[in-house]
């Protein structure tokens, strides 16, 4: 099975699908770090620094996030006809969040 | 502060942009830069690095993906193994005798930059051989590449680019467009397992991150007016640079 066989079902479609989600994962990551750095500078009282803290790990969080769910979105658009592709999208989901839980421990 | 946060934008703008155009994700002016800038300890500059390269990735992609130039169906086999690499590379990063790694990676680099060097020598268009022994070769170079990304905070770009030109038969910018994306999950899996352990500085990584969106939003909109002879040779460029850091940062090790 050549590669380029490999590529015809895995429609445009889903290029324009994790782009979406990529992009929207972006845009909330940008508004919530800026959010962020605004409040730093003000930051003397707790509060402001606590809502700076809150607002960036919010924004490293949305966009560290937009890989696994872009992955896991070709996961679910190409599980019927390219099941291969699909299942070696969930095990690199499954090893990240295995790595993430085993560094936790 | 905002002298710091400036320069924090800046360092991540050359990141994202370079990093953007070549394929790569910018690691290797972040680490640096991030020690240099905000006096982070190596290991927690790293791990702000692997933020951003998340970040060079997402802006990068989202160009890309609706430009048609990521190889999904390779990028997605490629990503569980550069995944498993760098986790592995994460969980195991505080254990690992580092010099002798770098004085390899250098000669890996050497190897590579002489191969990537732009010859008369065509790869046709879509002519892929991502099938038997090329398709375990490019697996085992992924596992390799994302170990380099892990330990070292970089999105190991510099390996995934010359898998999937010289081994896969990408051609060249369908290849850099391709390792963005795939650089995305690697660095945010290893990025994951720094972050677990508490070791991102957020407001660092936060700040460097702005401007690494910026960077390789803009670079990744501008990249098919330049020439792939061009970006060829950026490319070498940097491999030459990065295999002469790995030197310098091997002897420091002894």
């Amino acid at each position: 099975m050549s590669h380029s066989s490999d590529r015809a079902p895995v429609s445009d479609a889903l290029g324009a699908l994790l782009a979406r989600i990529l992009t929207a994962c972006q845009v909330l990551a940008i508004v919530a770090i800026l959010a962020g750095l605004a409040a730093t500078p003000s930051g003397d009282a707790a509060s402001a620094r606590s809502f700076a803290r809150l607002a960036t790990s919010l924004g490293v969080g949305a966009l560290m996030v937009g890989p696994f769910l872009a992955l896991a979105a070709a996961a679910a658009a190409t599980a019927r006809r390219e099941t291969r592709l699909a299942v070696f999208a969930l095990a690199a989901v499954l090893v990240a969040l295995g790595g993430a839980a085993l560094a936790g421990l | 502060m905002s002298t710091e946060l400036v320069q924090l934008v800046g360092v991540g703008l050359a990141a994202g942009g370079i990093g953007a155009l070549l394929g790569v994700g910018g690691g290797l002016i972040l680490v640096p830069g991030l020690i240099f800038i905000s006096g982070l300890p190596f290991q927690n500059a790293v791990a702000a690095s692997l933020v951003c390269v998340v970040g060079t990735s997402v802006a990068g992609s989202t160009v890309y993906l609706r430009q048609d130039r990521v190889d999904l169906p390779v990028a997605i086999e490629l990503q569980f193994f550069t995944v498993v690499g760098a986790v592995v590379a994460g969980l195991v990063a505080a254990f690992m005798p580092a010099g002798p790694l770098y004085f390899a990676f250098s000669i890996l680099l050497l190897v590579t930059a002489y191969r990537m060097w732009p010859r008369q020598r065509r790869v046709p268009e879509r002519a892929t051989h991502f099938v038997g022994r090329r398709r375990h070769a490019a697996a085992g170079a992924s596992v390799g590449a994302g170990l380099v990304s892990g330990l070292l905070g970089v999105g190991g770009g510099v390996l995934n680019v010359p898998i999937l030109h010289l081994l896969v038969g990408i051609p060249f910018d369908r290849a850099t467009a391709t390792s963005v994306y795939i650089i995305g999950l690697t660095a945010s899996a290893a990025a994951a397992v720094y972050l677990v352990r508490g070791d991102v500085e957020l407001w660092v990584a936060g700040a460097a991150l702005i401007g690494t969106m910026l960077g390789a939003g803009v670079a990744a909109l501008f990249a098919r007016r330049v020439q792939v002879r061009v970006l060829k040779v950026g490319f070498v460029v940097l491999l030459l640079y990065v295999a002469f850091r790995m030197v310098g940062r091997g002897v420091a090790q002894f």
